[in-house]
């Protein structure tokens, strides 16, 4: 039983609006330490007007743009592999992103170009991760078989997870600090050039309207690949377009905020829980409440300043926030994929 | 710890030989230090009141304790060092770049970036420090008094009986410092041999079977966490370790490139030919006039 009924869609679209709105605005007014906002506005605090319009300004787009992608991606990997433990970074996606970014902080060439070398490698990590899954979990006839995937999916995880430790293991000490802090997911990276939200806002909206074109194919798909195909959806052309645009979504995340656990697996749930499992409703829904949730979950980390003298890694905090609420949603059932 | 602390205290007074003379009047200048050695040696330079934000880290002397925290070494919150309205930001290369240092040039704050990776570095690096904040003469007082200590230790060195020595930074791990690493310069400039040779990796992980093979005559523990090394080490059947020839670094001005580094030096230096031979070494008669 959803919790909400049909008609009232477009007013749980208007809610979820209304909850990023405010979630960006407290983002921004709020912080690390106290800001003065008319000042930062008007320009007579000019470092008040630094920290608003270049740190937290793209900081919270990002963690909206990253929240969107992680959330609508589980979403559809969910529905895919019918499986309600599937998240971004079960399919191996999450493995080759971290390698390849792991490697860009550690090789001295890469290294050199910064935050913008761990991104670009992250990212054609995670799709070249993804394209040997694929590759690895198809049958004789060239279709994915789902089981498969998530196998080697997370064989794959795992041998990037090893290769990782030993580069930790064999680099020095500070070096292998920063790779801890990116891997963990963390939204306080060097990403705050337009240039880069803006590349990635263009891939996430890309691959996000991919998917939201997706939407009626996946709900048939959802009947069975027989009634699917009855209704003149092609299951593998479905599956593999999905594929590619989730994994975009997960490579661009992961490039530039690292990787960020539980809103992928979370959030999805969530949103099924509350309006069903009409993707029409749940992609659009699940990218606004998993931008929310991200923003609200970064701020926490950086209100929480004051106390630890530092911000804690995004990722650690929605593992805290997420693994309880996920249990929770399980105990109290109802929600499938 | 209240004893090493007690053993810091005076080596850093003796050290800087005399209080440093007050600033200079004038708009004192706002500075933050990203590195906790800077922040020790920004004390000694007599500008720790001008101290507006450090890292959590950065505990000595007492006083740095009370100044606001802006975050740790990596993890340095860019806000809250705005926040702080600094003229000047000291720190690692390695952290005052990206992002952080734009925002640093936009706002007009001057960088004073400083690297300690050899001994030679923290003569370099206090001067650094004191020319960004403007405490020249402080800082040659201070480098001066580190190139002093530094050319005893050369003297003591060159009386030093050959000696293998083995230092540990990390437990568990069993992490020591080798050849490349700044201590193993501090090693090499006290006339033992460091067990450690590798030149790729400053501080590499060893088994304990590597310590065995290695057979330091001495073995210096240098490692902040809790532990009993030399039990440890006894039970694997390091002779050092069965014989009582474990030191432990009183000083933790050694492991901070700092003012009382040099002291601290000496100090080890002394610690580890005991360690070999307890009868004291001698100090050669003063030349004659």
């Amino acid at each position: 039983m959803n919790l909400v009924s049909r008609p009232r869609i477009p007013a749980f679209f208007a809610g979820l609006a209304v909850l990023l709105g405010a979630s960006v605005l407290l983002s921004l007014a709020l912080g690390a330490t106290p800001l003065d906002l008319l000042g930062a506005l008007t320009g007579s605090a000019p470092a008040d007007r630094l920290v608003l319009l270049h740190e937290r300004l793209p900081r919270t787009i990002l963690a909206a743009i990253v929240g969107a992608s992680l959330s609508a991606s589980g979403l559809v990997f969910q529905a895919v592999l019918s499986n309600p433990l599937a998240d971004p970074y079960v399919i191996g996606v999450a493995g080759g992103a971290a390698l390849g970014g792991t490697l860009a902080l550690v090789i001295p060439g890469i290294a050199l170009l910064g935050h913008a070398g761990v991104s670009a490698a992250a990212f054609l990590g995670g799709l070249g991760a993804v394209a040997l899954t694929w590759r690895l979990s198809r049958d004789r006839r060239g279709r994915m078989r789902a089981y498969e995937v998530l196998l080697v999916g997370v064989v794959f995880n795992t041998i990037a997870s090893a290769a990782i430790m030993f580069l930790k293991s064999v680099v020095r000490a500070e070096k292998a600090q920063e790779m801890l802090l990116w891997l963990m997911g963390t939204l306080s990276s060097d990403v705050r050039s337009p240039g880069a939200i803006l590349g990635t806002l263009a891939v996430a909206l890309f691959a996000l309207g991919m998917l939201f074109a997706s939407a009626p194919a996946l709900n048939a798909l959802a009947l069975g690949e027989e009634d699917a195909a009855a209704v003149g959806v092609d299951p593998g052309r479905t599956t593999r377009r999905v594929f590619l645009a989730g994994s975009l979504l997960v490579a661009a995340a992961v490039s530039v905020a690292g990787m960020i656990g539980f809103v992928g697996l979370i959030v999805p749930h969530a949103v099924r829980a509350l309006v069903g499992s009409d993707h029409r409703v749940t992609i659009p829904g699940s990218a606004l409440l998993g931008a929310a949730f991200l923003v609200l979950a970064d701020l926490l980390t950086r209100l929480m300043f004051p106390v630890f003298d530092t911000e804690a890694p995004v990722g650690v905090l929605t593992a805290l926030i997420g693994g309880p609420a996920f249990i929770w949603l399980l105990k109290r059932g109802g929600d499938r994929p | 710890m209240a004893r090493s602390l007690a053993i810091l205290l005076s080596l850093v007074l003796a050290g800087a030989c005399k209080p440093p003379p007050p600033a200079a009047q004038g708009p004192r200048p706002r500075i933050v230090s990203l590195q906790p050695n800077a922040t020790e040696i920004l004390f000694a330079l007599g500008v720790g009141p001008n101290l507006v934000g450090a890292t959590r880290y950065c505990d000595r002397p007492d006083a740095a304790k009370a100044v606001p925290r802006v975050g740790g070494i990596l993890d340095v919150s860019l806000e809250a060092v705005l926040a702080a309205r600094p003229d000047i930001v000291v720190g690692s290369p390695s952290v005052l770049r990206g992002h952080l240092a734009d925002m640093l040039d936009a706002s007009g704050v001057r960088r004073v970036p400083v690297v300690f990776e050899t001994a030679d570095d923290v003569e370099t690096g206090i001067r650094a420090i004191g020319a960004g904040v403007g405490r020249e003469a402080a800082a040659e007082a201070l480098a001066a008094s580190y190139r002093a200590d530094l050319a005893i230790l050369a003297g003591r060195a060159a009386r030093t009986p050959p000696i293998t020595v083995l230092m540990v930074v990390g437990r568990n791990p069993l992490v020591v410092a080798a050849r490349s690493s700044y201590l193993g310069d501090l090693l090499a400039r006290m006339g033992v041999t460091n067990a450690a040779s590798s030149d790729t990796m400053p501080y590499p992980t060893w088994s304990l079977e590597q310590v065995i093979r290695a057979a330091p005559d001495v073995v210096v523990d240098g490692a902040l966490e809790a532990g009993d090394l030399p039990a440890h080490l006894a039970d694997a059947g390091l002779t050092a370790a069965r014989e009582g020839r474990v030191v432990r670094v009183r000083d933790e001005a050694l492991l901070r490139p700092g003012p009382g580094t040099g002291k601290a030096a000496l100090d080890l230096a002394d610690q580890i030919v005991r360690a070999v031979n307890p009868a004291p070494v001698p100090e050669p008669a003063p030349a004659p006039p």
